[in-house]
């Protein structure tokens, strides 16, 4: 770290003075500023950025920006029905069989697939964690056997066929769809967790807080769960993709949000029931929810290459 | 031998994953609010013979009865009345597991070559158009969901092209060969109905692209990074050096190390294929199970959602089991490890 002089002697004055430079800079202020650096060094994770910015400010905003806020309820207007796409300077994406602004439900549909996200990621990404945490900590023990061995048994099969059928089984409502995602969504939290933890357990920060006396909890979640950010926060973005997948997936089998709510999903599902004479009511949907998912792809990759070239 | 003993304990667990996940489905389906009985006769049907039914079935028993009783039942192979198809499940899973497994074995083999020809084609040509093309094409696959593939397939090359039918699996003036397999492809082959077979092909074809797209797109990506990845190590540059001919060092030394990570992958995303089957087919009007299946699960009909569930289950840990055995033999690392 200290540079040598010509001399071959550090006067105390340049030890101090390197001293007080470190102490200036924080060294989280500095990690953060190279990782800063080794994202945006990738244009594509800037664009994904910039993607997920978008998609957020329309999640929130959406209903201000839209030409035509109340074409997002029951609203019909039948002369106006299929319109086509860029003919209508009023309806640039045209309009569905109710005449309604196809823009407009799509915008708003935004909304709904990052509630979607939000409810799921706050559910599942802390429980996953603690479970993996208190899992990986207690390896090779009975706690260990018998959280690994339960979270198992959610992921035994795909994904989209468990929420499937719990959904199927309740009334067909988003919020159960949020919820049964989320059941068989966190065991993947405990796994990265769990794997994190177990590769860390005999680290020597971990011995030495241990021989300190610090408690159980303080080492797993003080100490630990630190580490385990740059995994967990990059699984989590690459997982906005595919929670809005599994969404729009349930709802396009009708099992998510029921019309007339502008869910994207929905908005397939009854659009690609006109295919193929009036395509854009299902494909423009279709793309929004294609490019949030881009969006969230490369911003989660540019996540990964800051936090794993950084810790290195 | 160590293998034995790993693929061994696999099994074991994927056994009590499975029954576990047969409780929790079971029980799950039964403290829900509704009558199992109300939902399957008519609603004039007196109360008496409901209650008879109800009897018949067991529903009056406790819920952990009912659990070993039905139990036992799939364990003989009978899977419970499907209120959606008023018969056996049993007869339904075999007239459309059959489709569904056809369907996912195309998907599948799509998938695989596809997969490494780009993957081999973007990590030998690193930065060049291959490899740019192969990058542009995996954000593609990645970011659209299966079902809109299978859209816009439908619209492209169904609709407006006509090359593809537009769904189904036959068209009309084509039957089912029937016959010993189950299988439509297999059976047309054994009978020499080979017009019958390029039917089913073209039927085919347009859902499983879609199907495999997704997948193929991150298989693509983990060869060409596994490529990048070992053609750094010390004994490429070697076996170069010592003047072996390119072709054996990239092929023999360099190709099949960097594919075993992608194996995994490959292997999880085929039985991913299980889930996204289910909307292809609807898209494409497929006569699988999966298809069956939505239509029955939107009728909540609690029998077939709690088959379905198992049924795949057990295929996905098949599936899982069989690529941990090809990875295995593939990596002498893991053969010769002490596990």
């Amino acid at each position: 770290m200290a540079e040598h002089d010509t001399e071959g002697e550090i006067s105390e004055e340049k030890i101090e003075k390197l001293i007080g430079e470190e102490k200036e800079q924080s060294p989280w202020k500095d990690s953060l500023k190279r990782r800063w650096y080794r994202f945006s060094r990738n244009p594509l994770s800037l664009v994904g950025l910039g993607i997920a910015i978008i998609t957020i400010f329309l999640a929130i905003f959406g209903w201000l920006v839209v030409p035509y806020p109340e074409h997002g309820g029951y609203f019909s207007n039948y002369p106006d029905a299929f319109i086509e796409p860029f003919r209508d300077a009023s309806y640039i994406f045209g309009t569905d069989e109710y005449g309604r602004d196809v823009l407009t439900r799509t915008i708003l549909g935004f909304r709904y697939a990052m509630t979607m996200v939000v409810v799921v990621l706050t559910l599942v990404v802390p429980s996953g964690v603690v479970v993996g945490l208190v899992a990986g900590y207690h390896k090779d023990t009975w706690v260990d056997t018998l959280l690994m061995r339960f979270s198992d048994i959610f992921i035994a099969v795909p994904p989209l066929v468990l929420a499937l059928s719990i959904t199927a089984m309740l009334e067909p409502d988003p919020l159960y769809a949020m919820l049964a995602i989320s059941l068989m969504w966190w065991p993947w939290y405990a796994r990265i967790a769990y794997n994190n933890v177990s590769s860390l357990i005999n680290e020597e920060f971990v011995r030495s807080a241990e021989i300190m006396g610090d408690s159980k909890l303080h080492i797993m979640f003080s100490e630990i769960l630190p580490n385990c950010t740059g995994a967990i926060l990059t699984k989590a973005t690459l997982d906005v993709g595919w929670v809005i997948i599994i969404g729009a997936s349930l709802s396009f089998l009708g099992l998510g949000a029921q019309a007339p709510t502008p869910d994207l999903g929905t908005m397939v599902a009854d659009g690609a029931a006109w295919l193929p004479d009036y395509w854009w009511p299902s494909i423009f949907p279709a793309i929004a929810i294609s490019f949030i998912i881009l969006g969230f792809n490369l911003l989660g990759d540019g996540i990964q290459d800051a936090f794993e070239e950084g810790s290195q | 031998m160590d293998m034995k003993r790993y693929i061994g304990k696999r099994m074991f667990w994927a056994i009590i994953s499975l029954f576990g996940l047969s409780i929790f489905i079971f029980y799950f389906g039964r403290i829900i609010p509704g009558d199992p009985i109300r939902m399957m006769v008519d609603p004039r049907t007196p109360e008496s013979v409901v209650e008879e039914l109800r009897r018949s079935l067991a529903l009056d028993r406790p819920l952990y009865t009912q659990y070993f009783i039905w139990l036992s039942n799939v364990f003989r192979g009978e899977l419970g009345f499907s209120i959606h198809s008023r018969r056996s499940l049993t007869l339904d899973v075999r007239e459309y597991l059959p489709r569904s497994l056809e369907l996912i074995f195309y998907a599948g083999s799509v998938q695989i070559v596809g997969s490494f020809l780009l993957g081999v084609a973007a990590g030998s040509n690193i930065n060049k158009w291959q490899d740019h093309v192969t990058r542009i094409f995996s954000y593609i696959g990645v970011s659209i969901p299966a079902f809109v593939f299978a859209i816009i397939f439908q619209l492209v090359f169904a609709y407006q092209l006509g090359v593809f039918p537009t769904g189904g699996a036959l068209s009309e003036g084509f039957s089912a060969p029937g016959g010993p397999t189950g299988f439509i492809a297999l059976d047309s082959i054994i009978h020499g109905r080979f017009g019958t077979l390029l039917n089913f092909i073209q039927h085919a074809t347009l859902p499983a692209i879609a199907l495999a797209i997704p997948g193929m797109a991150q298989v693509t990506r983990m060869i060409r990074s596994g490529m990048i990845t070992i053609n750094q190590k010390e004994y490429i540059a070697m076996s170069r050096g010592f003047g072996l001919p390119e072709k054996d060092v990239r092929f023999k030394y360099l190709l099949r190390p960097s594919i075993i990570p992608a194996v995994t992958v490959l292997g999880m995303q085929i039985a991913m294929m299980l889930g996204n089957a289910f909307l292809v087919e609807i898209v494409f009007r497929w006569p699988g199970f999966s298809r069956f299946a939505v239509n029955a699960m939107l009728r909540s009909d609690l029998n077939t959602i709690v088959a379905t569930v198992l049924i795949i289950g057990l295929m996905f840990a098949v599936i899982n089991i069989v690529i941990d055995v090809l990875v295995a033999y593939i990596d002498p690392r893991i053969r010769f490890s002490r596990r």
